[in-house]
């Protein structure tokens, strides 16, 4: 099979040429496909069948040992002048950038099958989405793409229909740490990984293209490409407002995007409504809003600290078609990890026997990958071309001390740099010692794939004449009192938070102005 | 999940150190400046306005 687009074509003859597979798989994404890629997998050993009874169509992946996360020091953006991609970014100039990573790819695919995957992040027929082509020889990569995008035979055609599409070039390569890299070529819209198979570095459309070369589009066109999850609220009038949030890691961003209301809430009517849990693209549309869609198809989460009480829709998903990476098992074979329940697994990631107090048995990135239409506060809306229309934008951080629970920024230059200044506080509990602060602006320190400076610039100019634009706030759910204990619960009570800024959307509710920003009334907290 | 919130713990959590904002808000100036002349003025002007509202840093003892 080829493509009716001639430079799709041509690439994937070069690509062929400099790799050497024995043999090209253009993928179409079919049920079918994915049963042959499936036992594929489970002959060599990637994957394992789990408990069968209790998780049907759900695999066991384990990675090799020393690729266990994204590696932000061996990822490059390599645009022809250092000061594009900023000191936000490690540069390599891109002549030099091929040279090195060209050299590596050479014969890398030797004995094995190149797979050609075709794939539209965001619905299918939106304006907003983009499309891609990822290359690589893996099919675990294949079956997660299957579920964290729209891939095969339709985001083809659209990409036949465009003529145009970001090139990502991907090889495990042999796995080798001092062999590894992730490259970025945003002027040629074009990714290079090689060396690492774990998600953030092999799933090209999530981290690398959504985000880093996403970035770079969005500002030559016009929109925002942005590390944010995006949630509906509806309130019991039936009104639902959607809220797009940017959080640094292990602060609950998932956790946010599935929030179950506090019993109170459910009674009264409220319903909370997931459209992505990690990745927001927002366009201006014609009446002035900002329309966002969630570029990814699935979810792509951290397994350990998933439990029925901080995210039961996440575990309500989790038990059908689910892909595993490097979680534990239990004795009949289920998997289980950190946070789950009070079961001891039999094997820990590696897939050695568990010893008890030997340290964690599933990986502490350990994740899942599962289609988002499995989640239970899934959302139809999640496929409408136009997006769904953002009426708040939350940043947020970790911060022991100083940080209010929420405030909200008092226009929309003071909520660029409120998200600008956005940072999380590390305590090095053994000394003592104050926490010391690191700044994430926007939570896209490590995604944005141009110059920081150059980005706080982008996002100043949607402040046009005609534009409503969403309100701005701040969150931090990790204030502690000065007994060293969390002040707020957090969770479901977070909707609490979320309510009070809907309620200033509409212009329903007062705030006290403070110097740093605007902030609830003391009553609205309290219950 | 219901949980109250006292009003102990929402003052806390309400509370506004503006001692310490000062602070932060020079550490916001020097991180603004690490993207040099990129960084949009209007932003550095956004938080010298807030930065002036709020108390003077006191001068570190050398």
């Amino acid at each position: 099979m080829t493509s009716k687009l001639a430079t799709l074509n041509q690439w994937v003859q070069e690509v062929a040429a400099l790799t050497q597979p024995d043999r090209i798989h253009w993928c179409d994404g079919s049920a079918a496909e994915l049963q042959v890629l499936t036992q594929l997998m489970l002959d060599r050993g990637d994957l394992q069948a789990l408990n069968p009874e209790t998780h049907p169509d759900c695999y066991l992946h384990r990675s090799h040992p020393s690729d266990v996360a994204r590696v932000e020091h061996l990822t490059f953006v390599c645009t022809r002048h250092p000061e594009d991609a900023g000191p936000n970014n490690n540069w390599m100039h891109p002549t030099e950038a091929h040279a090195e990573i060209d050299a590596l790819f050479a014969g890398c695919m030797k004995g094995r099958t190149l797979y050609v995957i075709p794939y539209c992040m965001g619905p299918i027929d939106s304006p907003i989405a983009r499309c891609g082509v990822e290359i690589t020889d893996s099919p675990y990569v294949v079956a997660n793409m299957r579920l964290m995008t729209r891939m095969g035979d339709a985001a083809l055609a659209r990409i036949e229909r465009e003529g145009h599409f970001v090139r990502g070039l991907h090889s495990i390569g042999d796995l080798d740490p001092a062999r590894r890299f992730i490259m970025h070529f945003p002027e040629e819209l074009t990714i290079k990984s090689i060396g690492s198979g774990y998600g953030g570095n092999a799933l090209l459309g999530k981290k690398c293209h959504a985000l880093r070369i996403g970035s770079w589009q969005a500002r030559s066109e016009g929109w925002l490409a942005e590390h944010m999850l995006i949630v509906g609220i509806e309130n019991p009038q039936g009104e639902t407002h959607y809220i797009a949030a940017a959080f640094p890691s292990a602060c609950g961003k998932t956790n946010l995007a599935m929030l179950i209301p506090p019993e109170g809430y459910r009674e009264a009517g409220w319903k909370v409504w997931t459209i992505g849990d990690d990745i927001c693209w927002m366009s201006p549309g014609e009446d002035g809003r900002l329309w966002a869609i969630n570029p990814e198809a699935g979810f792509f989460g951290v397994a350990p600290g998933t439990g029925a009480k901080t995210n039961a829709n996440a575990l309500a998903m989790l038990n059908r078609e689910a892909i595993f990476t490097n979680v534990a098992v239990t004795a009949d074979n289920q998997p289980w990890w950190e946070g789950l329940d009070e079961r001891v697994p039999t094997k820990d990631w590696k897939g050695n026997d568990y010893v008890p107090g030997s340290g964690p048995a599933a990986h502490p990135n350990s994740r899942f990958t599962v289609a988002a239409k499995r989640c239970p506060s899934w959302t139809p809306k999640a496929e409408d071309a136009r997006g769904v229309p953002i009426s708040a934008i939350v940043f947020g951080g970790r911060r022991e001390s100083l940080v209010p629970l929420v405030f909200e920024a008092r226009d929309w230059t003071h909520g660029v740099l409120v998200g600008a200044s956005m940072a999380s506080e590390t305590t090095a509990a053994a000394t003592g010692a104050v926490g010391v602060v690191r700044r994430d602006s926007m939570a896209m320190k490590p995604f944005c794939g141009y110059n920081f400076g150059d980005y706080f610039a982008h996002w100043l100019s949607f402040d046009q004449a005609g534009a409503k634009l969403p309100k701005i706030f701040h969150v931090n759910w990790f204030r502690k009192g000065s007994d060293g204990k969390f002040l707020w619960p957090g969770f479901g009570d977070n909707l609490r938070v979320l309510e009070w800024m809907l309620k200033r959307c509409e212009g329903r509710v007062e705030a006290v102005d403070t110097p740093v920003g605007q902030l609830p009334q003391r009553r609205r907290l309290e219950s | 999940m219901d949980s109250k919130i006292s009003e102990h713990a929402v003052e806390q959590l309400l509370h506004i150190d503006e001692h310490g904002w000062a602070r932060e808000f020079e550490a916001i100036a020097d991180y603004l400046d690490e993207f040099g002349t990129h960084t949009p003025a209007r932003l550095r002007e956004e938080a010298a306005r807030i930065a002036a509202q709020l108390p003077s840093v006191e001068q570190k003892v050398a």
